[in-house]
């Protein structure tokens, strides 16, 4: 059964605005907005990469006002801190007015608050894991479910979502909360004049006017088949792996389309859509036609799809959009001056990827891709404290009162208690003087509960492999058996692991602390081997690593797979004597921090430097030969033990 | 909130849409993990089924949803009653999906004191939890890597037991909880405890599609949705009716198919060869080939069903071999083109 559509064609004539739009401001970031203030649901809303702070808030700000109104107030705008927990985030009990009114009173938390409004997230790739899945659901779902605290509700919360990457150095915003999102922008210098100008200036009405205009057109834009079909074959081009990217193209092309006071999507609307959707996601440069129809190209449909849209049809299509044996249609339409709509977009991601992105494009593979999934276990919140119930106790010394566990208690005696009062005032008080105001709750002091966290302190295993050339002809091979063995017990354990691996003048850090051990594995298979053994660098980083592991809140274990044979100093030069002594050194330090190392000998025979430095590091000191992998996770496991503060503890 | 996309809709994926009507006709089978790139219609695939899902008998004014026919699972309430008076009295209610949001609270999960009739009344009364919603339909945990531990604990318990024990502040209740947890997640975030993992009788990859065609196919239908929603379910209602009766007949179906020893014999010696650990792997095999048979209306459950479900069942149950980095798909077909190749040459 086809889909009921509406002939437009007729409308669209007969349209007297679309002639009369004004200019639109072409500036990525400021189209990004205006798109938005039209289709903040469809769209979802916008990362801003690195933005100053004026700049930040003078988009939200402008954005907030473009926006529709939906309730009676001003257009909500909240923001996220990073440090949100989760009782604000969701809402739960209203404790105030629970205790004041003697029933239970919820409270909507930021994300039901912002409702229909914006939500701004500032320093975005430090949300922790529970914010960030938080917000995955709103954006897919539009409500808040909430299920904490005695309450089980619903909250309808449409965003628009603001992003602010602020990160530095490793650190990025999480791939599945940017894939919610359309736009990806930067509000430079002129965006930041652009939206002063359009702030200021007496044209805001005016603006308002087309962007309420649009707001009521987007539901009747229609739009070619064969448009959405270029749209996925470009992304599919640009190595945009998210279905989702294609979509939001598809709904940004629409939302330019109305915003230009059209009722039809056109060659310019599409290329709009590519350049802001498409482009900030593309993991590779769009390659010429050739050897990109053989690969990407389907046989049958794609195919005829990509042949027909010379130009964007002057048919309206009345055809049934869900249906998929639609395919000729395209077929019927007259050919059109235009260039090919393929090569159109593709010129429009090109020219919107900026200029040094190509080069690190062509040199890295898929930076946004699937496959990577560098973001790990980065999130310190998620390690330190989970908050595990509550336990009897008064709140001092720093333990936290649980108000709701508190009550819980009490709430069961109340009857009790108000009867014993009633009966002791009875008794106590006369006539003349008049009865203290009853409290509302009695709460006594075997009722206090205070908040138990568990601080799962975790293990986190730094595996120091040295993949110098006398390892390697060595066993570097075996080595790597033997990290891979420890990995999957890791990985039963829990533990999070790092690799560091050195050889020549430096060392490097391979995997920084992570659960994902499929990471681990693949990263130590690529591991070359070769060059010298820069021991006191490899010594120095890994004290480096294994502070800042215990820093994060885990207690940290180390395990050095060497031969031990020191022959770079410090300094970079080669040079045995220099290199031991600076190895000891180093050891004599790695020492004193009491970081528990585990050394494995790797040389063939057992190797006396090894053995002296192993000593220096109070390591536990382990030849190869005689432990076999097996052996081996069994010597971890006792390290482990030794390493202090494993396992939970309660504070 | 947003309309439920028909589940006949859904483009491709055909292996996880397989999996959960395969739970969803016979529950025993367990839950099914789903591991896959983002945006790949995973928790559309989970809310689809439950607007699919014929509607079930519960007994009326139970608040958990028993089942007015089973006797050994019902709630010490509606053994009373039943003990008591006459025939329960029952209604159809449709068949429970509950969301376990990340940011849940373990009193939440199981259930509470109610604060409210406390404070008001002073009386001590149980206020049931997600566990309880749960009962006879399905618990769906997105990212169910990142669930905090002690909530893993909770459901792992209560999935192994079928039922919830509470005891807390002064409330002791035990009540049935039987569901058909249904996980997803992405690996690279994370990876999952084995104990949890081995309680998914199934488990399937889902990828973004490669072929232009099909990922096209996903932004119209996407599109059409969005734009119409009432438009699109009606035209989908049509395929998604006929799902629904394939699933009730699959269901009536199922209590007649016998699993033949061969089949068995096969089956086990796939999992042995394959190295899987402890009989959960075998059963789960058992069960979902027989779903599959009586999905498909087959008169007997043949090799061909067993093979069919063979990845999904066994998959997540191979032993890690850190020093093999061959998928466990892979793994798991290379066991059965052996196996089968084995018995051709000795037929």
């Amino acid at each position: 059964m086809p889909l009921p559509r509406p002939d437009l064609r007729s409308d669209s004539r007969s349209d007297p605005r679309s002639d009369s739009q004004p200019d639109l401001p072409s500036h990525p970031a400021v189209l990004a907005a205006l798109l938005l203030a039209v289709d903040a649901r469809g769209l979802g809303g916008l990362l801003l990469d690195h933005p100053l702070h004026e700049s930040a808030r003078l988009l939200t700000d402008t954005l907030r006002a473009w926006m529709p109104q939906y309730g009676p107030g001003p257009t909500p705008l909240r923001r996220l801190p990073v440090g949100i927990t989760a009782d604000r985030l969701y809402g739960g009990v209203d404790l105030a007015a629970t205790l004041t009114t003697g029933r239970l009173v919820s409270d909507r938390g930021v994300l039901a608050a912002a409702d229909g409004g914006l939500l701004v997230v500032p320093m975005a790739e430090r949300l922790g894991v529970p914010a960030r899945t938080a917000l995955c659901e709103v954006l897919d779902h539009e409500e808040v479910v909430v299920a904490r605290d005695g309450v089980n509700t619903r909250h309808a919360s449409r965003l628009c979502v603001v992003l602010l990457d602020e990160s530095h150095e490793d650190e990025r915003i999480h791939d599945a909360l940017s894939d919610r999102l359309a736009f990806c922008v930067n509000v430079d210098s002129d965006a930041h004049e652009l939206l002063t100008e359009l702030g200021r200036s007496a044209s805001m009405p005016a603006l308002r006017a087309v962007l309420r205009d649009a707001r009521d057109r987007l539901a009747r834009i229609s739009m070619d088949e064969s448009w959405a079909a270029e749209l996925c074959a470009t992304a599919a081009a640009c190595g945009v792996d998210s279905v989702r990217a294609s979509l939001f193209a598809v709904r940004c092309a629409r939302a330019h389309a109305a915003l230009q006071g059209r009722l039809m999507v056109t060659s310019a609307d599409a290329q709009v859509a590519a350049a802001l959707v498409l482009a900030p996601r593309a993991t590779r440069v769009p390659m010429p036609e050739t050897p990109d129809e053989a690969d990407a190209a389907p046989p049958s449909e794609g195919d005829d799809r990509r042949t027909p849209p010379d130009a964007p049809p002057p048919e309206p299509p009345r055809a049934d959009n869900a249906a998929p044996d639609e395919t000729e249609q395209g077929a019927e339409q007259e050919p059109s001056p235009e260039a090919l709509p393929a090569e159109l977009l593709r010129a429009a991601v090109e020219a919107a990827l900026p200029p040094g992105l190509l080069q690190a494009l062509l040199g890295q593979q898929n930076h946004a891709g699937t496959v990577s999934g560098r973001v790990g276990e980065t999130t310190p919140n998620l390690l330190r404290g989970i908050p595990r119930g509550a336990r009897g106790g008064l709140p001092r010394g720093g333990a936290r009162l649980h108000l709701l566990e508190t009550l819980r208690a009490a709430a069961p005696w109340q009857r009790a208690r108000m009867r014993e009062r009633a009966a002791t005032r009875t008794a106590t008080h006369t006539a003349a003087q008049p009865p203290a105001r009853d409290p509302r709750l009695k709460i006594r002091r075997e009722d206090f509960r205070v908040r138990q966290f568990l601080e799962r302190t975790g293990t986190t295993v730094l595996f120091a492999v040295d993949a110098s050339g006398s390892s390697a002809v060595h066993r570097l091979a075996e080595a790597k058996g033997a990290v891979e063995l420890l990995l999957a017990e890791s990985y039963a354990r829990r533990d999070r692991v790092s690799l560091l691996a050195f050889r020549g003048t430096g060392t490097e850090l391979l995997l920084p602390p992570t659960r994902a051990l499929a990471r681990a594995r693949r990263v130590l298979a690529a591991l070359p081997g070769g060059g010298g053994t820069p021991m006191a660098t490899a010594i120095d980083a890994v004290i480096g690593q294994g502070l800042q592991i215990r820093r994060s809140g885990s207690s940290p274990l180390i395990v050095f797979l060497t031969d031990g044979r020191a022959n770079i100093a410090r300094d970079g030069m080669a040079g045995r004597a220099r290199a031991e002594q600076d190895a000891l050194a180093a050891a004599a330090q790695l020492a004193a921090q009491r970081l528990p190392v585990l050394f494995v000998d790797t040389s063939p025979r057992g190797e006396p430097v090894a053995r002296r430095i192993a000593e220096a590091m109070r390591a536990r000191y382990v030849p190869l030969p005689v432990a076999n992998a097996e052996a081996l996770g069994t010597l971890v496991q006792q390290a482990r033990q030794m390493s202090s503060g494993s396992g939970a503890r309660s504070s | 909130m947003r309309p439920v996309y028909p589940f006949s809709a859904i483009v491709g994926q055909d292996e996880m849409k397989l999996a959960l009507l395969l739970v969803a006709t016979d529950p025993s089978i367990g839950g099914v993990m789903v591991f896959g790139d983002r945006g790949t219609g995973k928790s559309t695939a989970v809310r689809a089924l439950a607007g699919l899902l014929p509607p079930m008998k519960a007994v009326q004014g139970c608040k958990y949803g028993c089942d007015p026919n089973a006797n050994g699972s019902r709630c010490d309430e509606c053994r009373d009653r039943s003990a008591q008076g006459p025939a329960l009295r029952s209604h159809l209610v449709p068949v429970p999906m509950v969301d376990l949001p990340l940011g849940a609270t373990e009193d939440r999960v199981v259930g509470a004191l109610d604060l409210e009739r406390a404070l008001t009344t002073g009386e001590k009364a149980f206020e049931p939890g997600l566990l309880a919603r749960a009962h006879r339909g399905f618990l769906y945990v997105d990212e169910v890597n990142l669930l905090e531990d002690h909530l893993v604990d909770l459901l792992l318990d209560a999935a192994a037991t079928g039922e919830n024990v509470v005891e807390r502040e002064g409330v002791s209740v035990r009540h049935p909880s039987r569901f058909v947890l249904v996980g997803s997640g992405n690996p690279e975030e994370g990876e999952l405890r084995p104990q949890l993992l081995d309680r998914f009788g199934l488990a399937v990859d889902v990828r973004t599609p490669t072929a232009i065609a099909s990922r096209i196919e996903v932004i119209k239908r996407r599109d059409a949705f969005d734009r119409d929603p009432d438009a699109f379910m009606t035209h989908w209602s049509r395929a998604d009716a006929k799902v629904r009766r394939s699933l009730e007949k699959a269901r009536a179906r199922l209590d007649d198919l016998v699993v033949d020893d061969a089949i068995l014999e096969r089956a086990a010696m796939l999992c042995s060869a394959l190295g899987t650990d402890g009989l959960r792997g075998e059963l789960t095999l058992l069960r979902a080939t027989r779903a599959l048979a009586a999905y498909d209306g087959a008169s007997a459950v043949t090799m061909a069903h067993l093979r069919a479900v063979a990845p999904m069942a066994l998959r997540h149950r191979l032993r890690r071999n850190v020093l093999d980095d061959t998928g466990s798909t892979t793994r798991v077909e290379r066991a059965v083109a052996e196996l089968w190749q084995d018995a051709v040459a000795a037929a």
